[in-house]
């Protein structure tokens, strides 16, 4: 043989072994080819250099340089089972499921048949994953036929009929029972020579398990029916069960099943198998979708660390949803590419990031960049941008900055914030979840929490109210942040703080102890506006929740079939009979389908009120008229799509609240988004002068209905802004009005639910798609705006009349409004006229000058004799007013200008 | 030049016009005419005005005042809402002015 081909062998016989011991090739230095052949160094490394020019050989650069065969011939000639087996392919086979591989191995190579076994693990383990995988194991040892069969089956299927569950399982005689036409096979005879998978055995009938055990101990079933045939069956069993291992019925089966295997938690597993698992399901979902998708940093973490009670298979479901998310926000263009960010995981999987600070030596190897990519070949980590996890102090900053960038003025946003703390500061308690307590000692520090619990435990007594675990663990995180916060020198900013000490001086005088508390222990200094804070979650009122009942789906639409079809999808995505969807034929008017609607919606909720989902028109105002109707909370969402109606139905099958499923909707329509971010635009610093919108249905029909009037009143000439506002309740809206009224002029209010103020026009929501009452809203507004302007004649009365322009402007305001609540409709121009006219009227009476006489008098009187009667009453508000007396003749004359007669 | 403002009554705009005079001698404008009449009788008296101004309350008159003052061959201005609420009597005789300039 050639020196050269005796290097060629040498080699590829070292890469076989190095692959056969180490499962992969490493490759040989010239130095050790020289050693093993006895040859010159030099001469070895020529040889490998010629071989590699050949291409029989790679070459590996470093040092020492290393050559090795092309990896093709090495794995042809190697047979991969040698070293892989079924079960390596699971994750975590040589972590925490190394035991239950070895018994599992175990149980198939057991002579002669194997072991009957029992897989123990909670709902999501992957029971019968591992007993297929312990199927194919079987036959790769050739403990069972290439074409063996694996038959499955679960116990709970026909759990309630008991017969016919054993029918299905160990087949019938013909004649057995009525309708048993001819025989029939069973499960056990199909099974034959092969595993026979029952899942969920512990619903298996007392009958069944006495056939089962018998066909255990000696291989031998009936079929029902049969009493003198006995077949033998050689089935090796795998029976499974979310069971407690000490329940009662589980003990006889123990007796008889020789191994018992117990597949562990998702909790009980390592992180390591954790992220491995992640990183599997992302891949797959990367192969199925065809792109890489990539997750943030701390939505990863959150991953990792979410409680996960239904195991893998929750952890999987999970990711599918988010990266179902993920992908609608790439198609909608929040991000160029699939990424999984935080907002895109329910909540209960947020909370996984609450655990990182205590865990973060465990999974920060894990996380290696700002944003993780994983691609269907492989995972490269990319360092991109910083996320944050939600912060209450950053969310406000962020609302403020985004009205800072609209150029608004600081007063207009000290107005705006001052209404959204409330709104944030009650989304933020809301959101945490009493199951979370223990963990509150993990992210916060005990001596804050054991400061604010003995605070809290002192302010219930004074203020005798009870406060919930929920309050002691907002404040207590509120707490720890302020520390944080003052510590760091950043500024806590409290808008709302002067409203607060007026409202709750009380509450506030109470908070003050808190504050000194912690100035106390931990020797800071804590502003005011921290004291405004605190008050705040005293004078919090949790929402009552109603336990177990959730909040209605309905899908309406224009169309014959439009909404039953998507509703339809929905149900059978989510296998359950929940959303109702509604049609509106194009012809059918708008009465008959709120009617047809209030009914549904009666029918429908449960208590946690209603989302309605609807795509265009009329339908998208029927939210609040349900309301007024029924009272039942209604919450509308436009330009539905099925996403956005599986999304509704899944989360409210969570037994979310109405806010919570109204919100994840909102977050995956981007439309709706478009609408709020348009609601905080305003192009100036708002007028003195404004109108309210309030919906319950959510800011996206408060907007509308702010486009709507804008449109149909002229507004924007009138110099009168809408603020487009979400309210909860009655108590909620009056506060948020009366935080407004401190610095606007409110004129009316546009609203499902009357705030019942009397200083305020109040106008429901339905009205404004009625043309008449359109119109008196009209003229009220019109005449609300002109009040200001009255008020502007003031001073060019006293120029230019001789009168106490005081009194009367006081009283001409007066005569006015009796005019417009009596219906009379009064322009600008008229009323410009009228003041002028009457000043003048009233100057030549006091100075007993001669009034302008009007032909016929009595001509007028008669034929407009309503309009008369209504002025000549009304006049006598500026006759008390000023201390006058005005004739029939000049009410005549006031009547024509007012009338333009 | 002789101006002419009509109101419902011929009140109001009597203050206008007080305050129009007194720009006008400001100004120095002579032959400066200035009256106030109901809108009632403004058949009878048009003729003796060059100019018409309307008060803002009478602006449903505006057709009328329109045809009369074209056969007459007279021009008529209706004054603004914010210049009449002001009584500002400089701008209603810039006005007036304008109207004649472009007859």
């Amino acid at each position: 043989m050639k020196r050269i081909n005796k290097v060629y062998n040498y080699v590829q016989e070292a890469c076989e072994r190095q692959f056969k011991e180490r499962g992969e090739v490493i490759g040989v230095s010239a130095m050790e080819v020289a050693q093993a052949l006895k040859i010159q160094r030099s001469n070895a490394s020529s040889d490998l250099n010629t071989l590699v020019r050949e291409g029989k050989l790679t070459k590996i650069e470093g040092k020492p340089v290393l050559y090795k065969v092309k990896e093709l011939s090495i794995t042809s000639n190697v047979n991969p089972l040698r070293t892989k087996d079924a079960f390596s392919e699971i994750i975590g086979a040589n972590l925490s499921l190394k035991n239950a591989v070895q018994q599992a191995k175990a149980a198939i190579i057991y002579p002669p048949h194997g072991l009957h076994t029992l897989l123990l693990g909670e709902t999501g383990t992957g029971k019968s994953m591992f007993a297929e995988v312990m199927y194919n194991f079987a036959k790769e040892i050739g403990r069972i036929k290439k074409n063996a069969p694996f038959v499955t089956f679960n116990c709970a299927d026909y759990a309630s009929n008991p017969q016919l569950l054993m029918a299905h399982l160990f087949g019938v005689k013909k004649g057995a029972y009525t309708g048993a036409n001819s025989d029939k096979v069973g499960l056990v005879e199909k099974a034959d020579g092969g595993i026979l998978f029952l899942d969920e055995v512990h619903r298996l009938p007392p009958e069944g398990q006495e056939m089962l055990f018998y066909l255990i101990d000696k291989g031998l079933y009936r079929r029902l029916g049969e009493s003198d045939v006995e077949h033998k069956a050689n089935v090796l069993i795998i029976c499974a069960t979310t069971e407690d291992i000490e329940s009662a019925l589980l003990k006889t089966f123990i007796r008889r099943i020789p191994m018992v295997i117990k597949l562990p938690s998702l909790a009980e597993r390592t992180y390591e198998e954790r992220f491995e698992l992640i990183k599997n399901f992302f891949k797959a979902e990367a192969a199925i979708i065809k792109t890489d998708v990539m997750i943030t940093s701390n939505a990863l973490k959150a991953l990792l660390l979410y409680d996960c009670p239904n195991n893998v298979g929750q952890l999987k479901s999970d990711i599918k949803l988010a990266i179902a998310k993920a992908y609608l926000g790439y198609m909608m263009k929040r991000d160029e590419n699939v990424c999984v960010h935080t907002e895109d995981l329910p909540e209960y999987v947020r909370k996984g990031l609450l655990k990182y600070k205590e865990k973060r030596e465990e999974i920060d190897k894990f996380i290696t960049g700002e944003i993780i990519r994983f691609s269907v070949d492989d995972m490269i980590p990319i360092v991109q941008r910083n996320t944050q996890i939600f912060n209450f102090y950053e969310a406000l900053e962020e609302k403020r900055k985004i009205l800072e960038q609209k150029g608004l003025s600081e007063e207009d946003i000290k107005l705006i914030m001052s209404i959204d703390i409330d709104t944030y500061l009650k989304k933020y308690l809301l959101n945490l979840d009493k199951s979370n307590l223990e963990e509150l000692y993990k992210v916060v520090d005990k001596k804050v929490v054991s400061l604010v619990q003995d605070f809290l435990n002192y302010a219930s007594k004074k203020l005798q109210k009870e406060f919930s675990d929920k309050t002691l663990y907002g404040l207590s995180m509120h707490v720890a942040s302020s520390i944080e916060r003052i510590l760091e020198g950043k500024d806590i900013v409290n808008h709302q703080l002067e409203h607060i000490k007026k409202v709750y001086p009380k509450e506030f005088e109470i908070a003050k102890v808190l504050k000194e508390e912690i100035q106390r222990e931990f020797n800071i200094v804590v502003p005011e506006d921290e004291v405004g804070f605190i008050t705040m979650f005293l004078c919090l009122e949790e929402g009552t929740e109603e336990k177990d009942e959730r909040v209605g789906i309905i899908v309406a639409m224009h169309g014959e079939a439009a909404a039953t079809s998507i509703a339809e999808v929905a149900n059978r995505l989510l296998g359950e009979n929940y959303v109702i969807g509604y049609n509106m034929p194009l012809d059918q008017k708008p009465e008959i389908a709120l009617n047809n609607l209030v009914n549904i919606v009666k029918k429908v909720n449960k208590g946690k009120g209603v989302l309605l989902l609807v795509d265009m028109g009329s339908l998208v105002f029927f939210g609040d008229m349900i309301y007024e109707r029924t009272g039942i909370p209604v919450k509308t969402v436009e330009m539905v799509s099925t996403p956005m109606v599986l999304e509704a139905a899944r989360k409210a099958l969570l037994n979310s609240s109405l806010d919570e499923v109204y919100d994840a909707v909102v977050n995956l329509s981007p439309y709706v988004g478009r609408i709020y971010r348009e609601s905080v635009k305003f192009e100036n610093p708002l007028k003195k002068n404004v109108i309210i919108t309030a919906c319950i249905t959510g800011e996206g029909t408060a907007v509308k209905l702010k486009s709507i009037l804008e449109k149909e009143l002229n507004l924007k000439e009138k110099d009168i802004d809408i603020i487009p506002m979400e309210i909860e309740s009655k108590k909620e809206f009056k506060r948020k009005l009366l935080n407004i009224k401190e610095e606007k002029n409110v004129l009316a209010v546009v609203s499902a639910i009357n705030p019942e103020d009397e200083s305020i026009l109040y106008i429901s929501t339905s009205d404004v798609f009625d043309k008449n009452k359109l119109s008196v809203l009209k003229n009220a507004i019109e005449a609300v705006s002109n009040v200001g302007l009255i008020d502007n004649m003031r001073e060019v009365i006293r120029e230019n009349v001789r009168i106490d322009a005081e009194k009367y402007i006081s009283s001409f305001k007066q005569f006015y409004s009796t005019l417009i609540a009596k219906g009379v409709k009064l322009n600008e121009d008229i009323t410009i006229g009228l003041i002028l006219h009457i000043a003048c009227v009233i100057e030549r009476i006091i100075e007993g000058k001669e009034l302008t006489h009007v032909k016929n008098t009595q001509q007028y009187i008669r034929d407009y004799p309503k309009e008369f009667e209504t002025i000549r009453k009304t006049v006598k508000i500026l006759e008390e007013g000023c201390d006058i007396s005005i004739s029939d003749e000049e009410c005549v004359n006031i009547m024509k200008i007012i009338y333009s007669i | 030049m002789k101006i002419l403002l009509i109101c419902g009554a011929g009140m109001s705009t009597s203050l206008l016009v007080e305050k129009m005079k007194k720009e006008g001698e400001k100004r120095g404008i002579k032959d400066l005419y200035i009256n106030a009449e109901a809108a009632d009788n403004l058949e009878k008296v048009i003729d003796d005005y060059d100019v018409i101004l309307l008060g803002p309350q009478i602006r449903y008159k505006e057709k009328y005042v329109a045809e009369l003052t074209k056969e007459k061959n007279k021009v008529y201005r209706v004054i603004p809402p914010h210049v009449y609420g002001m009584i500002d009597g400089a701008k209603t005789l810039d006005l007036a002015l304008e109207a004649l300039k472009n007859k």
